[in-house]
């Protein structure tokens, strides 16, 4: 594999590559790509700039304020009113400063833009309020852990190998930006975009990277960086997170492969909660009756549904719940938003089955008595 | 001259010479309030408007301390379902909530804020008030070219501002300020609230059509005799390019509204992805109208200061050429840069053209700033209220403008795009820029708009509140982007706390200030002293009549003599001799 940093660093970079307690301050992070160090490195640059004209500025307006403040029988006096020389020096030093800008600017979005070939493809699917990457042998993330006020799913990356994302999203406007790379990019219902990093070697003297499994035979490092929706998609904006985890490619390796769910031999309400997690159902519908921005799925089958319009049903049966996933405005349960899209086009006929098969379950009412013990069944 | 006569469209009476202050009441209340609502005096137009935008910034306001309450804790919900931290829903007493619900409260006082404060407020505030009450003045005119078009476009507003408002709250509108699609018109089917919050956004910007109209054609035809085109007030290019710009932008909102109703009503994919249309074009359209409406803020803003900054340091303007086109060059450049709103989805060519445009526009900005500086050399500085607020606006406008940088850069501004360090930006520029220039002429011109003059001690104490309060509030939130707060974000990772709790006091020390300065107005026009007419030595026209003016503003028309700024040479009207002392006639400078 080849190395990428260092084609990716940036000929100005190295100006001011040491940082600075003042940069930790503002950044409270080290950038953890090289396009991230890239551009902290404009931003010191543009803030030291910055400073220098601030200060002289203001400096010369309080110093003008106190030297010539009004006294009796002092007047104001005449100076030039108009300065060609002057005037054309403060107008051409700035814009030969911000031509600099512009090209260091122009420099390192470029970088960030183009992905090299080899890049290890994925593909990102955001819709309200859920990430879902899949994986080049088709698996998604299954994983989540807690961060903010709900559980996130967990992507793991291979550390020091570029990668790409392509990404789309199946209703409004998402941007998936990771701050510790310093980068985000809209993702569009209708159209790919692409997002590419290349995640860095682990650094144990990092004091960001934890050790999975200490103490084991299968301990290894791990680095967190958070993912945030930042174009606003409405009311859980806020908790459309995400953790991108780098690990050692061999921990990755096997991690994929643990992931890849095989039908094989499966009950269908295990494949429907399987895919409860995998198509993002999870981000709106819990199983554990708490409400979140849709129904809880403990209390759909059978159960009577009064809808926002006034009419009800008395038994949710299969032909309300694939409505439901198919059309989902069609009926809207009473006192939930009318937000969920269509999975029209997403979801398979056997696929909608087994969620079928699912919320039987998770009612109590599976066709064959389940063996293992689910703490949700028979509730 | 010629061709509009104010007399037959402003006024019917001619009599000047035993006509009291504009202020006078007409008789009963009643019959004053009649009076008042179908007025087409230019200076009670101007003060109704300054009232409305006042009550449409508490509104706004209020919204923002409902944002900040919020803010101060994040949302969580422990494994047993019960939410912490969601402090509006408590203050609502609402029962019985989820984490999307609360989101959704946030989500609609930060709608509430944003539209309030730009269409409501920021946009009219100071052409609409400041501006139709001392354009006319400081040209010499008696009236604008157009009254009754002034008085129409005052009760445009009036039922813009309410059909807005009540569309947000009726409408729980939840999109932001920017009300973008497909969002806007995937969460509501009908595109009811995209197509109304639009339409508000057109009633408004008709509005402002009317007034500027009036203004460019008021600033053509009515100047006083003598006053060419360089010998204006700062104030009034200010104004006056404001007008252009709103004339040129604002038909582009009204072609969006079309488009919406368009692909409503005919189903044809426009913007809606769904129908094959363009989920980014929105954006553009919004932007194309929005960007140049940036500049609508904040030039009046500028035109205020290049006013206060000479009166109270009795120097004349540095540059006055250089400011002059400079108001120009940024309305010409402003509609060409809409594109940097849009870094993160354009194409990269797209993003390096608009980049490159964006920094164009510094350049007559950085100019302006240094010529403010330039002019207080060898001064003689007052820091009074208006003067205390002028420093204010060149400390807080020189770090939005500064941090504007990293922004039109485009690498940096991947990561500083829709980030807390933007919303911090803005409001640096806005807040920092707008209101703060706006409380500079408020405060400069209240005792010749009422003939009252204010506790200068109290309005001191309020500025204090205001610069420390939006210091802390704001200054804050550049950490919070840059270490990856996004901003629309309801609840947010537990590390950001501490800087939302202290961004959260500094707005409440804000909105003090506010008050303080509330209750100094409100004293000043209970038993405030009689203002001078001319109390600050100012040299355009508006101080040739009294405080408050004559009905019909002069009892002379006018005759330029001077130009607005030329303090060494010309004794101020209306002042006491040796009020305002020359300097030695011999000039001790090379020039």
């Amino acid at each position: 594999m080849m190395q990428h940093s260092n084609a990716l660093g940036n000929p100005f970079s190295s100006l001011l590559a040491q940082v600075g307690p003042i940069q930790q301050l503002i950044f409270g992070e080290n950038a953890s790509s090289a396009a991230g160090r890239s551009s902290d490195g404009l931003f010191m640059f543009i803030l030291w700039l910055s400073v220098f004209f601030f200060v002289v500025l203001m400096g010369l307006s309080v110093y003008f304020c106190i030297v010539y403040r009004r006294r009796p029988g002092v007047t104001a006096q005449r100076t030039a009113t108009h300065n060609t020389a002057l005037e054309l020096t403060w107008s051409v030093v700035p814009l030969l400063i911000l031509v600099v800008i512009f090209f260091w600017g122009f420099d390192g979005f470029a970088k960030s833009r183009i992905a090299p070939g080899e890049a290890e493809q994925l593909i990102l699917t955001a819709q309200k309020w859920e990430w879902t990457l899949q994986y080049p042998n088709g698996v998604t993330s299954t994983e989540r852990e807690l961060r903010g006020s709900r559980t996130q799913p967990i992507f793991y990356v291979p550390e020091n190998k570029p990668i790409q994302l392509r990404m789309i999203s199946s209703d409004v406007i998402h941007s998936f930006w990771v701050p510790d790379f310093r980068i985000k990019r809209d993702v569009f219902p209708n159209r790919y975009t692409s997002f590419w990093f290349q995640p860095e070697p682990l650094d144990l003297s990092d004091s960001r990277v934890k050790i999975a499994g200490e103490g084991t035979a299968d301990q290894y490092p791990y680095l967190d960086h958070m993912i945030m929706c930042a174009e606003y998609c409405g009311d859980l904006h806020s908790d459309m997170l995400g953790v991108l985890r780098v690990v050692p490619e061999s921990v990755y390796i096997k991690w994929l492969a643990s992931q890849a769910f095989d039908p094989e031999g499966k009950m269908p309400w295990e494949i429907g909660q399987y895919l409860y997690v995998a198509k993002g159902c999870v981000a709106c519908h819990t199983t554990d009756g708490t409400s979140g921005t849709g129904p809880t799925w403990t209390k759909v089958w059978g159960q009577k549904h009064l809808f926002a319009d006034g009419s009800s049903v008395d038994q949710v049966d299969e032909n309300y719940i694939r409505e439901s996933i198919l059309d989902p405005a069609a009926k809207v349960v009473a006192g939930f938003p009318n937000q969920m899209t269509s999975y029209q086009g997403q979801v398979t006929e056997e696929d909608i089955n087994n969620m079928i098969a699912y919320m039987k379950h998770l009612a109590g009412v599976d066709t064959a008595p389940a063996d293992e013990s689910s703490e949700e069944g028979g509730s | 001259m010629a061709t509009i006569d104010t007399h037959t469209s402003a006024t019917v009476e001619h009599d000047h010479h035993d006509e009291g202050s504009y202020l006078k009441p007409k008789g009963s209340m009643l019959i004053t309030l009649i009076d008042w609502l179908s007025t087409i005096d230019h200076k009670k137009i101007g003060v109704m408007y300054l009232f409305a935008v006042f009550f449409m910034f508490f509104l706004g306001g209020v919204a923002a301390l409902a944002v900040r309450i919020e803010l101060l804790e994040p949302i969580r919900q422990a494994a047993d379902g019960t939410i912490t931290g969601s402090n509006l829903a408590s203050l609502f007493g609402l029962k019985d909530y989820s984490v999307a619900q609360s989101g959704n409260l946030y989500n609609r006082f930060m709608t509430l804020h944003g539209a309030i404060m730009v269409f409501m407020f920021i946009v009219p505030g100071i052409p609409a008030s400041l501006g139709n009450f001392f354009l006319p003045l400081m040209i010499g005119a008696k009236d604008v070219a157009f009254p009754r078009l002034n008085l129409l476009s005052w009760y445009i507003y009036l039922f813009g501002s309410m059909f807005g408002v009540i569309a947000i709250i009726l409408g729980g509108v939840d999109t932001g300020w920017t009300f973008y699609t497909p969002y806007s018109t995937t969460t509501d089917a009908d595109h009811l609230n995209v197509v109304l919050m639009v339409l508000a956004a057109f009633i408004l910007g008709f509005s402002s059509i009317f007034t500027g109209l009036n203004f460019v054609v008021t600033v053509h035809k009515l100047r006083a005799p003598g006053m060419g085109w360089f010998d204006m007030p700062l104030f009034v290019w200010a104004i006056y390019s404001t007008a252009i710009i709103q004339v040129l932008a604002t038909p582009v909102i009204g072609i969006t509204l079309l488009l919406l109703v368009f692909e409503r009503t005919f189903n044809v994919g426009i913007f809606d992805p769904a129908m094959g249309g363009d989920p980014v074009l929105f954006q553009h359209f919004f932007w194309f109208y929005s960007h140049p409406v940036v500049y609508v803020m904040i030039l009046p803003a500028m035109g205020i200061i290049s006013e206060t900054l000479t009166i109270y340091s009795r120097k004349k303007i540095f540059g006055y050429h250089a400011i002059a086109f400079s108001s120009l060059a940024i309305a010409a450049i402003s509609f060409l840069v809409w594109g940097h709103h849009l870094f993160t989805s354009e194409g990269t060519l797209t993003a390096t053209i608009f980049s490159a445009l964006t920094f164009l526009v510094a350049i007559p900005t950085a100019v302006k700033v240094f010529n403010w500086v330039a002019t207080l050399y060898k001064g003689s500085i007052v820091l009074n209220t208006p003067m205390l607020y002028t420093m204010m606006f060149l400390f807080t406008f020189l770090i939005g403008g500064l941090t504007g940088l990293p922004l039109g850069a485009l690498s940096t501004d991947l990561h500083l795009h829709d980030s807390y360090y933007v919303v911090a930006h803005f409001h640096y520029t806005m807040f920092g820029g707008m209101v703060v220039a706006f409380l500079a002429g408020i405060h400069h011109w209240w005792p010749k708009m009422f003939g009252k003059e204010y506790s200068q001690l109290g309005s001191k104490i309020g500025f204090f509140l205001v610069f420390i309060g939006f210091n802390v509030t704001f200054f804050t939130q550049f950490f919070l982007g840059t270490q990856g707060m996004p901003r629309r974000y309801a609840s947010y990772l537990s590390e950001f706390q501490p800087l939302h709790q202290i961004s959260t006091i500094g707005s409440f020390v804000l909105a003090m200030g506010f008050f303080v300065h509330l209750f100094v107005f409100i004293q000043s026009l209970a038993v405030g002293k009689k203002a001078k007419p001319n109390y600050c030595g100012g040299l355009t026209l508006e101080w040739e009549t009294s405080s408050p003016p004559i009905e019909h503003n002069f009892h002379h028309e006018p005759m330029l003599r001077h130009g607005p700024y030329e303090f060494a040479d010309v004794v101020p009207p209306q002042c006491e001799p040796g009020e305002y002392p020359m300097p030695d006639p011999v000039e001790n400078n090379d020039h």
